[in-house]
Order: structure tokens, then sequence, then C-alpha cells
């Protein structure tokens, strides 16, 4: 047992020279490489099985909806309310545990989730997503909603633009939801719209169509004064398709 | 040569390593190789089809309360230049008393007989691996490539090297770390990638990829080799023992 004694103190005298610095840079230098696998969930291609997912009831009340949730107008939803009230949620929504809370945050559901609380549910079936990192979940909930009812032009605008501003590449938003680079700089540059506008058409999204916002962003770069004769003709229903939008500004050069 | 089989972490391929790296250096490289099993838990013995919950063969602990003669306790595997020295549970009394010179009775006459001894070792600090390095010409590292704790146990086991090294024997020295169960996850390529950046001169080219082959015939009792010849695990085992003729020549 001597040996072991002698051992053992002298892995504490190497612990406290340099090796024992050497060891903690090496060490920060795996914790580095590691952390790269950090939000890198059973998504990322490997070996690995799938984990299951569990479907939980959660009360609605703990669940948040982010301020940058893609869908900002839901709608009517009394329809889906209904649906609820007789059969039930039948697709669970997607949420994220809040770090350090009891909360969750919606990742996308939020027209169920708001039909449930219409119709009177506490609850709410729901997966609980296990990847964390913020880009990867804005790009799950885009890709869920991208195929639902459609989001407006200036959401999905908007929603590139954060995810832009997350340090996602728009080659990887592009591949990542299958469309093209110049469609997404086409919505992105939507939001260069003024705000008051950008408002208004949210209210209204079915009279905007995309043709109709880059005629408005263009000449709003144009002359302000001839992009608000144009955007009132368009409110008031006089202008309704880009041919009439372009003899509309021929007449009133 | 005397050479360590070590890591302070279980299920990393130490048995593993012993028994098919030894049963490869007799195969293709013509040697005379001992296992000595030096873990109570028996893994080694059990890989050349020597149960340790048997009572049919002479053990080590034997050879170590000199009750036997060290070769009473030798058994070749298959009639070849492949040898073990098995071990049982009673091995374990061993852990907390000196037994450096009947160790060292054991492996200086067996060291005239044998090319390699490899010692496979119980996978903690501990009398047994304290007393297996202070006799060893050299240790291999076993990592399992695909556990973020193994670098941990890797760091301490370098630790360990080192202050019997600096103690009681300077010959010692890291022949080798050794890549275990690779496979394509993104844990296995940073563990990997990061043993090449900080030991690019210890760590060997060849990994032990993951291989379901080798975890049945560690059990099964018979060398890769004898078990499934043409498995990858065969391969790699086989690439280990050029390579590690490569390090001592």
């Amino acid at each position: 047992m001597d040996l072991l004694r002698i051992v053992v103190k002298k892995r504490a005298e190497v612990a406290a020279g340099t090796e024992g610095a050497e060891d903690r840079e090496s060490l920060s230098r795996f914790s580095s490489r590691v952390s790269k696998l950090r939000g890198e969930g059973p998504m990322s291609s490997s070996a690995e099985p799938e984990v299951t997912l569990e479907v939980v009831s959660i009360n609605i009340q703990d669940i948040e909806v982010p301020s940058n949730y893609a869908r900002q107008v839901t709608g009517d939803v009394s329809s889906l309310a209904a649906s609820i009230k007789t059969y039930g949620i039948q697709q669970p929504i997607k949420v994220v545990k809040i770090k350090g809370s009891k909360k969750y945050r919606l990742v996308f559901g939020r027209r169920r989730l708001e039909a449930a609380q219409v119709a009177g549910f506490e609850a709410v079936p729901c997966i609980v997503e296990l990847v964390t990192r913020e880009d990867r979940m804005q790009i799950l909930a885009l890709a869920e909603n991208m195929h639902r009812s459609p989001l407006s032009p200036l959401e999905q605008g908007q929603t590139f633009e954060e995810l832009k501003k997350g340090g996602v590449t728009l080659h990887d938003i592009a591949s990542n939801l299958e469309i093209s680079m110049e469609k997404i700089k086409e919505l992105v540059e939507l939001l260069e719209l003024p705000e008051a506008v950008r408002k208004e058409v949210a209210k209204n999204p079915e009279q905007f169509s995309i043709a109709i916002l880059k005629l408005l962003r263009s000449t709003y770069q144009k002359s302000q004064e001839l992009g608000k004769t144009l955007f009132n003709a368009v409110l008031a229903g006089n202008v309704t398709n880009p041919k009439e939008a372009q003899t509309f500004l021929a007449t009133h050069k | 040569m005397i050479v360590s089989v070590c890591i302070e972490k279980g299920g990393t391929g130490k048995s593993q390593t012993a028994v098919n790296l030894s049963a490869a250096l007799v195969k293709f490289c013509k040697l005379k190789v001992l296992v000595v099993d030096l873990d109570p838990q028996g893994t080694a013995s059990l890989g050349f089809g020597i149960s340790p919950l048997s009572t049919n063969t002479h053990a080590i602990h034997e050879v170590l309360s000199g009750e036997i003669q060290p070769h009473e306790s030798v058994y070749a595997y298959n009639e070849s230049e492949l040898c073990i020295m098995p071990a049982r549970h009673e091995l374990a009394l061993f852990g907390s008393q000196e037994f450096s010179e009947q160790l060292a009775g054991i492996l200086n006459p067996m060291s005239q007989v044998f090319d390699f001894i490899f010692i496979d070792l119980p996978p903690t600090l501990g009398n047994f691996t304290t007393t297996a390095l202070s006799l060893s010409d050299a240790a291999i590292i076993p990592v399992n490539a695909g556990s973020s704790v193994c670098i941990i146990a890797l760091l301490s086991q370098m630790r360990t090297i080192q202050s019997i090294q600096e103690a009681v024997n300077s010959k010692l020295r890291v022949l080798g770390i050794l890549g275990c169960m690779v496979n394509n996850t993104r844990i296995c390529t940073e563990v990997i990638s990061w043993m090449e950046e900080e030991y690019p001169e210890l760590l060997f080219q060849t990994k032990i990829r993951h291989n379901i082959k080798l975890a049945e015939s560690l059990g099964l009792g018979e060398p890769i080799f004898d078990y499934s010849p043409d498995s990858y695990g065969a391969l790699d085992y086989k690439s280990l023992a050029l390579e590690v003729m490569g390090r001592v020549s």
C-alpha cells in the first residue's frame, strides 16, 4: 500500500505543477469542441437512435408565446375552437422548456393554442422540443408554419430578418425551407416599407399581395408622397392588382 | 516487453484490447504473448474462454500467495503461443496489500519466455494499477471515443503514469493511446480530433471501430480472429498489431 500512497501523493504534486494548468487548458479545448454539439439534438445526423417524442399535457397558462413568433395574426379561430371542443387537439403543439423556470415557450401551434383557450381547455397536448438552439427553433417554427395557412409576406420577411440577425445565412434559410435566395431577399426588403404601412398591412394581409407590396416599396423609395397615395388607394380597394397599380401610378405622376 | 493496458474508467475496451491485440501479435507477427489478468472481474480471462466464476483452473491469486508456481497458472489458448494467466474474485484481496515482489516474481521469469506480456487492469486508480505500472515497460491506454467522460479518465491516467515515472519507474512510457468504439457520431469525431491535437505522437493511427462482433466474441471466449476473422474488429486489431510492432522496433 506504500506504493499507492506514494503515487497518490505524487499525483497531487503533478496537479499543482505546470501539468495541472496544461490539463486544464487541454480540457477547455475539449469543452469548446463539445459545446459545438449543444443543441444538436436528435435532428442532427448521427448513428444514435432518435429519441421517442413523448406527448405531455401542459397547462395553457404555463405556455408563453414569444414576441418574435412568426404568426402575428391568428385570424378567426372559432371554427378551430369548435372542432377542438368536439374532437380535442388532434396534433400536439410544440413547446420548449424555459431555462430556470417552470414555464414553456411556444415553438409552433399558436392557432391551436388560442383555439384551445377559446374552447375552454385548461391544458393542451404538447411535445417538448429537445433542440434549444435559438436559430434552429425559429427554423422549426417557420418550417411548420410555412405549410399551414400561409404567413403574410411581411411576417415571413420579419422572421427571415430575425434569423439573419441571429447569424443564420440566407443560404441556410433557403436550403432549409427549399425556397430561393431571391425570394427571401425580396421578402426581407419589404421591411423597408414605413412602419405605419406595415402595421396597416398586418391588419388586412389579404389585400396586399407580394407584387403590390414590392411596388409600394419601390414607389415609397422614389417618393413618400406618391407611395402614400398608392397605399391609400389599395387600402380603399381602388387598386387590387399590380396592373391597376401601374395604371394608377401612370396617372398620378 | 511488459505492457499494462490501463485507463481509470470502465467499459472503454481494455480487456478487448488485451485479448485481441495479443491474439493478433501471435497470429500475424509469430510472437509469444502472455496476457496476465490483474482485474478481479476476470474479463480478459473470459475473453479466452476461462470463466472467472469457475474453479477449474489455477488463477493468479494462487501464484501471488505462493501456493503454486507461476507456470502452473499459465494456460495456452488453443495450444498456440498465446497464453493467459487468469483471474478470479479472490484476487481482490491483493487490492489492499503490497504485492510488488510477488508480481515481479511472475513477470521476471515470464518475460524470459514471452515476447510480450500484456497486463489487463481494473478501471480504477488502486493497488493493482500502481503495482503493474511500476513493473511495466509501457502502457497502452484505450479510450472509448464515444464518451466525453473518457477524456477526464485519459488525463487522469496520464497523470498517474507520470507520477509513477517520477517516483518509482523511470523506464515506463506510453506506447500509445487507442481510440476504441469509434463510430460516425459527432461526439466521436470531436473526441478523436481532440486526441489528435493533444497527443499527436501517442494516438495510434489505427482506430478500433465500434463492432458488434468484438462485443460478442469477448463474452463467448474467443479472440476476434477465431470468432469472426472477416469482421472490422479483426481488421482493426490486425492493423493495431502492425502499428505496435512499428513502435517497439
